[in-house]
């Protein structure tokens, strides 16, 4: 192959990438109102704070149940908007490198439940489940933003 | 050493597989609109990718309209990952 002809294949390769990037960023502007975003965020987080704050059958346990049943309804309504796009959410992703951020999603929004609550409990910080909370639904509000579908995206070639 | 995917290399099935790689389905109304193609250019760009074995595609009804369903199968995902890697290499980024 000839210096020539490599620079062009280089070139298409690089031209390919920035056209899957393109592709995938184009499609995923299609997405359910920010609105639902934030109801989702703002129901998980509502979940940690009441599980942080409970004690026997305060009104923080409310606060779990009514979280979690706001949740698992804005949950739905994020689904069947993105079904009435044209496309459909699978509940496990498809790639071995969406698998690995959803587990540690799960594992840092599993140690934040925990943390708020142990901390208040072990060490009377009053306020760490609020904390927890916050980082809770700021973490989940990011991840939706970034990653809508729930599959990971490069999104490192749109300039390559 | 890593090789480009033929039935993947061209430039509107690398599209396809790109979309449906960021999905679990996809409409195939909707993926028209995105491509800007023909419903025929489409629907020959998904028989070269069903022939293939990465990709099928299920006619089903939904909310009472019959839609076509797209999505690729574990064979065209990995055929896709292995597309991009070989043109991350030739790019330089591996």
């Amino acid at each position: 192959m000839s210096d020539k002809e490599q620079d062009y294949s280089v070139q298409q390769a690089s031209e390919a990438l920035k056209s899957i990037s393109q592709s995938q960023q184009q499609l995923l502007k299609r997405k359910p109102p920010m609105l639902l975003t934030l109801l989702i965020s703002l129901s998980y987080a509502i979940i940690i704070l009441g599980y942080g704050m409970t004690e026997h059958e305060n009104m923080w346990a409310l606060a779990i149940w009514g979280g979690f049943a706001a949740y698992l309804i804005f949950c739905f309504a994020y689904w069947y908007s993105y079904r009435l796009l044209g496309m459909k959410l699978s509940l496990w992703p498809k790639s071995k490198h969406s698998e690995k951020m959803q587990i540690l999603t799960g594992l840092t929004l599993a140690a934040l439940l925990i943390i708020g609550r142990q901390l208040r409990l072990s060490f009377d910080w009053s306020y760490s489940p609020h904390v927890c909370a916050a980082l809770s639904g700021l973490l989940l509000f990011y991840l939706l933003v970034k990653y809508p579908t729930g599959e990971y995206v490069d999104q490192g070639n749109s300039n390559a | 050493m890593l090789e480009l995917d033929s039935v993947i290399h061209a430039p509107n099935r690398l599209k396809i597989c790109a979309m449906l790689s960021a999905i679990s389905e996809l409409d195939f109304q909707l993926l028209k609109a995105e491509l800007d193609v023909s419903d025929s250019v489409l629907s020959k760009h998904i028989k070269a990718l069903e022939s293939a074995g990465y990709l099928i595609a299920e006619k089903r009804k939904t909310s009472g309209r019959p839609t076509t369903w797209l999505k690729l199968t574990a064979a065209g995902r990995k055929a896709f990952n292995e597309h991009v890697a070989a043109l991350k290499s030739i790019v330089g980024e591996l």
